[in-house]
């Protein structure tokens, strides 16, 4: 019997390289058991091949991968129980829905009547069962994604591994259908670890997220817990748009600290004490912006000009200029309440100034 | 006199109808998108002002003069491919020539334009550089200073941030409408996500099939959708069914499936008619207590957090389920279970008649 609190998937120091370049640099990871995990970052973070290798599809240089505590580096693909659903679907053109449900199975030698019983039912979780007989250039992008998760489940999966699962579809199909895909997988009580460069997409449909960058993973947590509270300011930037100052500490105490922008801005944030005289990179996310009119200055305030607005689905973007500074701010509202050559007092929120320090970017705790 | 316009335009591959009966104007200097789901007809329409694809039926002019007949190097536009469609064998600035010395432009001529539209995109440190060197975002610049570097004031632009990673797209969009807008260019993008469009554009004009649906601002578009189509794909809306009760002057009252009541603004003087209501998600508010009648109860399935945002998914004591999107400034999250209110704003809802297939005026291709 298998012990309930042991995870999932478990990866330890895990190194690849192709060629000279080093693609994961000692990655270790815990996904529990029935968590949907996404793993995020830009391109060429390492994420796919990160993905690939737990699919047994690639071989680590160095590191261990264990399922349900069992060492599986040596396992090849097709007995590690794992689903694959890929970008572009990879779906058999020539081949009905049926036919690529069951090809795996078949290919292996399995018991056909049963592997048919299970494709049916799994067409039916994807509610594709009326269309077993279609073929693939029949379908729209979201039915082939949903017919290439029901192949993946069909070869008895327990945990899937999900690549850009909903890349190839418009920017709006994308988002209509995120929800359905997390609820589908939860329902049938699957782990899942699925794998974007979105992390809008992440932060909606993640139990828990580990942002990578360069072959390291940077931080890992609830979406919640890394936006609020993110490791560097990579992981801050990739979430959020931030307005990052290169800032001095002049005066701190128990819970206030005062800092001087290169800029002469003077910020006022809620950590402290601090090293007086300490070099830190102060940042303000966009949406901890607040605009009035007028050229107001002083703590935490900057006088400015909008020079660009734009309406993006229920929330105005400005961008400033500050004597050749460009800031960004953030109002929520579907009345545009600024103008383009408007002056303006960006007002930056006490609570939420982010401290980084200078050089490798960690959170001043 | 319009920089663009295009009368009863239609085109035909083999059965399908690619572009419908398209008439557009596009005026000087306006940066214009088209907007649609992947096969409505956007990317051919490009094509046909392009000169790259003919029309069946149909006038296309560029400045006032008819140009079905002028071939595309003759009609002094540039295009942009979302996929760069820079030779690898050469540097940023042979690529960047390439379209000059084609025609046999004298050299001291083509190294003046060439570092002139490489300054446009800020890409002079990279001249001497090879593709594999680049970034995604310094390719597409290579892609718009060869497109530009005939002089051509009209920019055709298919997908230009396709291939960028998500965080990468803000910075470049905005790079590239100031680029239009700083040397008085004319642009006319083709996109399927609605967000960058929204950015971007002067104006939009959505299609869907072949047809242009509705031609706006981002924001008229936004606030005064035409059809259910079109507000689907602005953003997430909720869509209920309703019976209209009674309609004056003042607004109208509309019962909800299972009887529910909801007053809007809107009238609608077909009494007793079925009815869609949408409302976007980020119109509607959740709150512990009702507000007043227009509150409906109901019991929150999840909460989603966004950094900015909370997305909400609530099932309405009828059993409807609707999503919420609200700054998370203002909100929290919900338990599954909890009894949640969720308030219809009666200035935010909109009407449209029952169609006579819901499912597919639902539907985002």
């Amino acid at each position: 019997m298998r012990c309930v609190s042991m995870p999932e998937v478990k990866v330890v120091n895990l190194w690849k390289s192709f060629g000279r370049r080093a693609v994961l640099k000692g990655v270790n990871l815990e996904v529990e058991d029935g968590e949907y995990f996404v793993i995020v970052g830009p391109t060429g973070s390492g994420k796919t091949t990160l993905l690939m290798i737990l699919a047994g599809i690639l071989k680590p240089d160095r590191g261990e991968i264990y399922f349900d505590g069992e060492l599986v580096n040596d396992v090849p693909p097709e007995d590690r129980r794992v689903g694959l659903v890929l970008e572009k679907f990879a779906l058999f053109p020539h081949y009905t829905v049926m036919e690529n449900l069951l090809y795996g199975p078949v290919v292996r030698g399995e018991d056909l009547g049963r592997a048919l019983n299970v494709a049916k039912e799994m067409l039916r979780m994807v509610l594709l069962e009326d269309r077993p007989d279609a073929m693939p250039t029949e379908l729209s992008g979201g039915m082939k994604q949903r017919v290439a998760l029901a192949r993946a489940l069909t070869a008895g999966a327990r945990l899937l591994l999900l690549d850009e699962p909903l890349g190839a579809l418009d920017a709006r199909i994308r988002t209509s259908l995120r929800y359905d895909l997390v609820s589908m997988v939860k329902d049938m009580g699957l782990t899942a670890i699925h794998v974007t460069n979105s992390i809008e997409e992440a932060m909606e449909i993640a139990d828990r997220m580990a942002v990578m960058r360069d072959g390291v993973i940077e931080q890992v947590g609830t979406p919640m817990e890394v936006y609020e509270n993110p490791a560097n300011i990579f992981v801050a930037d990739f979430m959020s748009e931030l307005n990052v100052f290169n800032a001095e500490v002049v005066s701190t105490g128990d819970g206030w600290t005062e800092l001087r922008t290169e800029e002469g801005f003077t910020l006022r944030c809620s950590k402290g004490p601090l090293e007086k005289g300490m070099k830190v990179l102060a940042a303000v996310r966009a949406e901890d912006v607040d605009l009035e009119h007028g050229l107001g200055h002083g703590v935490n305030a900057v006088p400015s000009r909008v020079v660009d607005v734009e309406f993006i689905l229920g929330f105005y973007r400005y961008v400033l200029d500050v004597d050749g500074r460009t800031l960004v701010a953030e109002e929520f509202s579907d009345r545009r309440v600024f103008k383009q050559g408007d002056e303006v007092t960006a007002k930056f929120r006490q609570d939420k100034i982010l401290l980084f320090k200078q050089g490798r970017g960690v959170r001043v705790e | 006199m319009p920089e663009v316009r295009l009368v009863g335009v239609s085109k035909r591959f083999g059965e399908v109808v690619a572009v419908d009966h398209v008439d557009l104007e596009i005026g000087d200097g306006e940066y214009f998108s088209l907007l649609g789901p992947s096969g409505c007809g956007k990317t051919t329409t490009l094509r046909i002002i392009a000169g790259l694809v003919q029309p069946d039926e149909g006038e296309v002019y560029i400045d006032g003069r008819l140009v079905n007949d002028v071939p595309p190097e003759d009609r002094n536009v540039g295009f942009v491919f979302q996929h760069f469609e820079i030779f690898p064998f050469m540097t940023v600035f042979d690529n960047v020539a390439y379209p000059l010395r084609l025609v046999g432009t004298p050299e001291p001529e083509i190294e003046e334009r060439v570092w002139k539209v490489l300054d446009m995109v800020e890409l002079r440190y990279a001249a001497d550089r090879y593709p594999r060197d680049l970034s995604a975002p310094e390719l597409q610049k290579c892609g718009i200073a060869r497109a530009l570097v005939k002089g051509s004031k009209l920019l055709l632009l298919d997908e230009p941030l396709g291939a960028l990673d998500p965080e990468v797209k803000k910075k470049f969009r905005e790079m590239l409408r100031g680029l239009v807008k700083e040397h008085g260019l004319t642009a006319v993008h083709v996109t399927h996500d609605q967000e960058e469009a929204m950015a971007i554009s002067d104006r939009i004009a959505i299609m869907r099939r072949g047809r242009i649906i509705q031609v706006g601002s981002p924001m008229e578009l936004y606030l005064r959708p035409k059809t259910i189509f079109v507000a689907n794909f602005m953003g997430e809306t909720n869509f209920l069914e309703a019976i209209v009760v009674s309609s004056s002057e003042e607004g109208s009252e509309l019962r909800l499936r299972g009887g529910i009541p909801v007053k809007v603004e809107a009238s609608y003087p077909e009494i007793g008619t079925r009815v869609i209501l949408a409302v976007r998600e980020e119109a509607l508010k959740t709150s512990k207590e009702p507000f007043d009648a227009n509150s409906i109860e109901g019991r929150a399935v999840s909460s989603a957090f966004l950094g900015r945002f909370f997305r909400h998914r609530v099932e309405l004591v009828n059993g409807e389920f609707i999503k919420v999107r609200e700054p998370s400034a203002s909100s929290r999250p919900y338990r599954r279970g909890e009894r949640v209110y969720v308030y219809f704003p009666p200035s935010k809802i909109l009407l449209y008649p029952y169609p006579p297939d819901l499912m597919d005026e639902l539907s985002l291709t």
